[in-house]
């Protein structure tokens, strides 16, 4: 037996790559940010896709590749339309039905807009009841960077209006993590795990069967060799021109895995004068109990 | 369905009072049974004038804490009180000598005798009783007996070591030495928060401990200067454990053959917590049993740098094979690089109790390996300034404390580390004043006997309680 796997982590928490590793398993399909659990029924994410265009893509492009095996723009306008068709039908609904064309295989879904409120991460809890969690934690800084360079490149970009709030390393990462353990109280201490990020992207090899361990999914030398290849995930490479978003643009450019090595200090020792930033205590106390 | 509503409570326990107790003792720190009697080292609570404790506020705080009623003199020191199973009697065996402190007063200088052991050492004509007794302005002194009723103290107090080492908390006997370790500050800035780490986290050991010849036997902290404290020494397999008390990524657990002159080679068994982190920040509550050592955990309360405002966290339960390889036994599944570990027995942190907050003390009896824990609920820290948790969370925290009785505390017990069933979880229903938690767990020829750390001296609280389970009981 297989079960849905949730990926909660605060946004630039590598997320993207870890879906897509752990998604190129025999047992598993890793999905695009497909934000299904932004809302009740279809309506309420098509009225959210009006607002903001790209957040249709990753569901768009999920639906295509489960149901039709392929994302071509033909694909993604039948989904389109589809969907359309369909805004009574709720999303735990779609959701049952990607499960349903998954066949054996467990889904994976990342979308970092499901911890952005309570709300959605119970409305998967109740939608999907058999569900694991993985709770990925990276360290507060490499966050809060991360999210300013990736808002800086987007209003770069022209959109103005991304990221109208204030960034802050607590609107960054410390309202997104309890959020997550907020909701994780809620579940049985075997459905879900925590992990920090570094360490498996630091050995993927020693860490991904173990988390296949714990998912109880027979794991092969050939699955293993299979997920560290990131860029053969469905969703490593930019979308057709009716859905090209949907994953983290900068993993689609360049998703091969990495060498990684943490060298981020411990977070007592991040400073203003050295870092450009302070944290408060709340921070320091739930960093340090992550390990950082 | 959580261990703790599989009842299958143990009963036979009665309850005594623990006589000659003076007002100020709070807490049993030290049991060991030698020649035919229970021999129970106790601490007394802060004394009025808050120690030397450089933090005014906390000392102010604890003077308006306890009060001026209690019954509790400065002179009332740490005492060793005996308890004849046979006669049912209890007698005072040490008391605490009165000296002048540096503020010109005379008080009692031992605050806890909170290490005890029995060894036969060269000098020694047969079983000897060896006692750490700690103080609130001296260094630590080794007491020795060998009738129970006449003691010796060790020259050199606090290890010889120039500087502050006012207690101990571990002492073991090995191959024919007693190894122990300082822990607490007298002069630190932290005031009680002080007392569980050390300014020389480092393992002596000595085969004439009355000389004062201590030697070291590792380097400070095993060369992390985040090992503040050197909490926990056993003997397995002929070699030296230590649990460490490491502030910023959790406990380490080193070994040594002890082979050599000193200091001796150590390995490092086991670090962060055994990859839980600082959430397992203290190493407790070791135990051999079964062909294998288990290791509890804690998480103190260290003031300001402590997490304990952010729990409440519950202690986890590992065991080490003599092949050095370790196993989960209560506690999170995680990932780690010894690969994934999931608890044995299917137990969450705390038996699946979050409000348990150190697995303290355990024994092994009859075959069975208990295990006793001290609570959260007496003193609940993390109901405190929560500003990052929601309303609704902290609203179920404070239901879950409410609806805790703080006279309860919880003993599990195994015959195989995987099928574990409850001794008690409520104080076996006879605990009456509110408790910390179980401090002293022993089994003896004459029953088990469990003692207790009370939130208030047994001034207020009505004496310390002591339950005894008989043997055949």
């Amino acid at each position: 037996m297989t079960y849905p796997v949730f990926l909660l982590a605060p946004p630039r928490s590598f997320t993207t790559v870890v879906t897509a590793m752990l998604g190129n398993h025999s047992k598993m399909f890793g999905m695009a940010e497909t934000n299904l659990f932004a809302g009740d029924s279809l309506g309420d994410l098509l009225r959210l896709y009006n607002r903001t265009g790209r957040l249709a893509h990753g569901l768009l492009r999920s639906v295509a590749e489960l149901g039709f095996g392929g994302q071509s723009e033909e694909d993604i306008e039948a989904v389109w339309t589809w969907l359309n068709d369909n805004q009574d039908m709720l999303t735990a609904e779609i959701f049952d039905g990607l499960r349903n064309w998954a066949g054996d295989r467990a889904l994976l879904d990342k979308s970092p807009i499901h911890v952005t409120s309570i709300s959605n991460l119970k409305r998967i809890g109740h939608a999907v009841e058999d569900a694991r969690f993985i709770h990925m934690t990276r360290h507060p800084l490499a966050v809060f960077e991360s999210a300013v360079r990736l808002r800086e490149a987007i209003r770069g970009a022209g959109m103005a209006q991304a990221f109208a709030g204030d960034l802050t390393p607590d609107s960054a990462w410390l309202k997104p993590n309890m959020t997550i353990l907020d909701f994780l109280r809620t579940i049985p201490p075997e459905r879900q795990i925590r992990i920090k990020g570094e360490d498996l992207m630091a050995e993927p090899r020693l860490y991904l069967p173990q988390i296949c361990e714990w998912l109880k999914l027979d794991t092969s030398k050939d699955d293993v060799e299979d997920m560290l290849h990131p860029e053969r995930s469905p969703f490593a490479v930019i979308g057709p021109s009716n859905a090209r978003f949907g994953n983290d643009p900068s993993f689609m450019k360049n998703p091969e895995l990495r060498e990684f090595t943490d060298t981020l200090p411990p977070v007592t020792e991040i400073n203003r004068e050295v870092y450009g930033v302070d944290f408060g205590r709340d921070i320091l106390h739930h960093a340090q109990l992550f390990g950082y | 369905m959580p261990l703790i509503e599989k009842m299958n409570e143990t009963s036979g326990f009665e309850r005594l009072i623990i006589e000659g107790a003076n007002p100020a003792i709070r807490i049993t720190q030290s049991a060991v049974w030698f020649r035919d009697a229970l021999y129970i080292g106790t601490g007394r609570r802060p004394i009025k004038y808050g120690g030397n404790q450089k933090n005014a506020g906390l000392a102010a705080r604890l003077r308006e804490r306890v009060g001026d009623d209690d019954g509790a003199r400065d002179t009332d020191g740490a005492q060793l009180i005996a308890f004849d199973p046979e006669a049912r009697k209890f007698e005072v065996r040490y008391e605490s000598p009165i000296v002048l402190y540096k503020d010109g007063n005379q008080r009692a200088r031992d605050r806890s005798i909170r290490a005890a052991c029995v060894a036969q050492l060269p000098r020694d004509d047969g079983p000897t009783l060896y006692l750490g007794a700690g103080g609130l302005e001296f260094n630590s002194v080794i007491l020795r007996s060998e009738d129970g009723i006449n003691f010796e103290e060790g020259k050199k107090p606090g290890f010889g070591i120039d500087g502050d080492a006012p207690s101990i908390r571990s002492i073991v006997s090995w191959r024919d030495r007693l190894v122990s370790t300082p822990i607490g500050r007298n002069h630190g800035e932290n005031g009680l928060y002080d007392d569980n780490e050390s300014a020389f986290p480092i393992v002596f050991e000595t085969d004439d401990p009355i000389s004062g010849d201590w030697r070291a036997i590792s380097e400070p902290g095993f060369g992390d200067p985040d090992n503040i404290g050197v909490n926990e020494l056993v003997i397995f397999q002929d070699r030296v454990y230590a649990g460490t008390t490491n502030i910023r990524r959790g406990y380490q657990i080193w070994y040594t053959e002890g082979e050599g002159a000193p200091p001796y080679k150590w390995k490092c068994l086991l670090k962060d917590g055994a990859y839980r982190g600082p959430s397992n920040q203290f190493a407790i509550c070791s135990k051999v049993f079964d062909d294998h050592l288990y290791m509890g955990s804690a998480l103190p309360r260290l003031g300001p740098r402590g997490h304990q405002n952010y729990g409440p966290i519950a202690p986890e339960l590992i065991r080490i094979a003599p092949d050095n390889s370790w196993e989960l036994v209560v506690g999170m599944h995680r990932l780690t690089p010894d690969g994934y570990k999931a608890p044995v027995s299917g137990c969450g942190p705390g038996f699946d109790n979050p409000l348990a907050q150190a697995f303290w003390r355990s024994t092994v009896h009859d075959g069975e390996l208990w295990v006793a824990c001290s609570n959260w609920t007496w003193m609940p820290s993390f109901l405190r300034n929560r500003s990052d948790i929601s309303q609704e969370h902290l609203a179920e925290l404070q239901a879950l404390v409410d609806a805790d009785d703080p006279r309860y505390f919880s003993i599990y017990r195994t015959r195989d580390g995987i099928e574990w069933s409850p001794v008690t979880t409520r104080g076996f229903g006879l605990s009456t004043t509110a408790k910390a938690g179980v401090r002293e767990l022993l089994s003896t020829p004459a029953g088990v006997f469990v003692s207790m750390a009370q939130p208030n001296n047994a001034g207020v609280a009505g004496g310390m309680e002591l339950f005894w389970q008989r043997c055949g009981g």
